[in-house]
């Protein structure tokens, strides 16, 4: 049931000026880092945490969670006017959106990319505001042994962050489980693995590792790109773009309706799978695009519905994967899973309380991530040729540059130099284990997510000890019985998402 | 045809260092706070093992097929000399504070990355040392001056 009530309190809360002036900085800030080729959405949102940590909850995770849905969207920019894709996300995009340009109509399939994303994020958030508070109410009959059994859930996601080695990116994972045991034990209070140092005693910060892993790490690939001559990206006939049309004829938009209407469903279901993302969601829809044109022909050859299909796609999965993550704490991807960080650095602990204790924050995020993809809309539609030019920006300029607000904005953290040698200290490791194959992403989610797992777990073998023993007690909670079996079908979804994805990308390319 | 291992199969045995620390460091703690670091060290060891499998496996196949070395000098001179130039700056902003080493930084790493023209190097230090001077130190209130022998000889 909507509630009303809560949906105006957040609304309210929405409407302070550092809220606004937050959601418009995280949008257009997610459109230009989305715009720059080699910048993931992942990195935009963990340089922006430190700088929210002055701000209110509900300002903060405003601010990051318009820059994922405009990054996700800012990576159309480049694919279709510069074919290079800024986000993994917009592969499919630049395939059509690419030959558009080409053919003089790259405004028009830069206008049907905002449109598409805007409507495609807009549902979504519709969809969160719909289903989440369902989910967040039914949470209310979680015990710890849920709760272990969620974050295990979580943990099954790691085989989908892999990237191009499932083992290494699970050895990946594990060792983020173990890093975040670094600290004093919660139960007994010993230092484990703190090699002495006082400042290990709370633990490895979080958001340090994640700036290191993130972007050092990216700094140093720029500058070996910089010295093997790779340059920013070039607009594809840029004075004949300054003459044509923002949207494509009325008659030409109204066909695409349909289309992203589907892809809007599809996309929103995609998002909440844990082991999908937008990067799938957008070949899962570019192919269902095909599949239902009446000009699968033109796929390919610059069809309008193929650019519409895969952007509308991959915006309604990033509020899909903010369902999961606000309700049960289950980030669906990389982003979501730097989100949960961020959440919780701001003391919202995803799960029933934020629908209950602070449901006035929570319904501001959703309605501020509404706010956010209309906002996107309606600058993505003046502003994209501009945003586009980012892509050209030396990246000689861009790395110190990064590097300096990479500094800063680890030592605003806790104003601690500590953290700074930890973000520096993960920057190298982080080139290293790219190198070698290993993914950041499930490392980042190891970190997060061991200490819940942990003290859950802990704290479930202390109350079952009272209740007769695990078995019992397990076998008396029915809803611990589905999770495990949502467990099992999870580990099982990578192979069928990896399945589904390679099939997508046959149809597209048959 | 010339054969020699492959990469992986290093990379796993510095896994498998690394989850034997982790018993190492573990050793002595008490049963209950242990078990799952030592739980994770375990499964390490079995997927280091799995990496070092695949490994062999790979060093089969001849050297040209089995990709680029990861870290080859090309591959990491640039990156290192890069990192290195960070951790400069960071000693330089624990002793002299953020503005100053950052106006250092942010010049050096420039010409580095190969940025000719000192006019852009220079107007874009100046303008990002002003946002941030604004953001962090009026804004948020971070000390970002405050502390380091510069402070104290001032």
């Amino acid at each position: 049931m909507v509630d009303f009530a809560n949906i105006i309190a957040g609304f309210q809360a929405l409407m302070s000026m550092e809220t606004i002036i937050a959601l418009i900085a995280g949008t257009v800030g997610g459109m230009i880092i989305g715009a720059l080729p080699g910048f993931s959405a992942a990195m935009g949102v963990s340089l922006l945490i430190p700088i929210t940590y002055g701000m209110s909850p509900i300002a903060a995770l405003t601010m990051l969670v318009a820059m994922y849905t405009s990054a996700i969207y800012g990576g159309s920019i480049t694919a279709i006017l510069c074919h290079t894709p800024g986000t993994p996300a917009s592969a499919a995009t630049a395939i059509d959106g690419f030959q558009l340009t080409k053919q003089g109509r790259g405004m028009e399939a830069m206008g049907v990319a905002t449109f598409a994303s805007a409507v495609g994020g807009t549902f979504s958030a519709i969809a969160m505001l719909l289903i989440a508070p369902a989910l967040g109410a039914f949470s209310l009959n979680f015990s710890v042994l849920e709760y272990f059994l969620l974050s295990v859930f979580g943990l099954t996601v790691i085989a989908s962050l892999a990237g191009d080695s499932v083992i290494k990116g699970i050895f990946s994972g594990v060792f983020g489980l173990v890093l975040g045991c670094v600290g004093l034990d919660a139960i007994t209070g010993v230092p484990r693995m703190t090699l002495g140092l006082i400042q290990l005693e709370d633990g490895i910060n979080f958001v340090p590792a994640l700036i290191g892993l993130f972007s050092i790490s990216q700094v140093m690939t720029l500058a070996w790109d910089v010295y093997h001559g790779k340059k920013g990206s070039v607009i594809e006939d840029e004075e004949n773009l300054k003459k044509s049309r923002r949207l494509p004829p009325y008659k030409e938009l109204k066909t695409l309706f349909p289309t992203i209407a589907r892809c809007s469903i599809v996309g929103t279901i995609v998002g909440i799978v844990p082991a999908a993302g937008a990067g799938v969601s957008s070949w899962i829809c570019y192919s269902m695009g095909k599949r239902f044109s009446k000009n699968p022909e033109k796929y390919g050859h610059g069809a309008m519905d193929g650019v519409a299909s895969c952007e509308t796609g991959n915006n309604a999965a990033t509020g899909g994967a903010l369902i999961p993550l606000i309700t049960l704490g289950l980030p669906g991807s990389s982003v979501a899973a730097i989100l949960l960080g961020g959440m919780m650095i701001h003391g919202l602990t995803p799960g029933a309380s934020m629908f209950t204790k602070y449901a006035s924050t929570t319904y501001g995020i959703m309605i501020g991530f509404l706010f956010a993809n209309i906002l996107m809309g309606l600058i993505g539609l003046f502003a994209a040729r501009y945003i586009a030019r980012v892509s050209a920006v030396p990246m000689g300029y861009l790395g110190p540059v990064i590097t300096a607000l990479c500094i800063i904005g680890t030592y605003a953290i806790r104003n601690n130099l500590f953290d700074v040698g930890v973000m520096v200290a993960f920057g190298l490791f982080g080139y290293i284990i790219k190198r070698c194959g290993f993914a950041a992403p499930p490392m980042i989610l190891g970190m997060v997510l061991s200490k819940i797992a942990e003290n859950n777990w802990r704290r479930a073998i202390i109350l079952a000890g009272a209740k007769g023993g695990m078995l019992s007690y397990y076998l008396t909670r029915p809803i611990s019985i589905v999770l495990t079996l949502l467990i099992v079908i999870s580990l099982f979804s990578p192979i069928l998402m990896t399945y589904v994805d390679k099939k997508s990308k046959e149809n597209v390319t048959i | 045809m010339k054969k020699q291992l492959h990469q992986d199969v290093y990379i796993g045995f510095v896994c498998l260092a690394l989850s034997l620390m982790i018993f190492v460091l573990n050793n002595n703690l008490p049963s209950d706070a242990a078990i799952m670091p030592r739980l994770l060290g375990g499964m390490m060891m079995v997927l280091s093992l799995i990496i070092i499998g695949h490994g062999l496996q790979k060093s089969k196949l001849p050297i040209e097929s089995q990709g680029a070395k990861a870290l080859s000098v090309d591959a990491m001179k640039i990156p290192l000399i890069t990192w290195g130039m960070v951790v400069l700056y960071y000693i330089l902003f624990a002793a002299i504070g953020y503005i100053l080493s950052t106006g250092i930084m942010i010049v050096v790493l420039m010409r580095f990355m190969k940025s000719t023209s000192w006019f852009v190097v220079i107007t874009i230090d100046i303008i990002y040392l002003l946002l941030v001077y604004f953001v962090f130190a009026r804004m948020l209130n971070v000390p970002i001056d405050g502390f380091g022998m510069l402070s104290q000889l001032l």
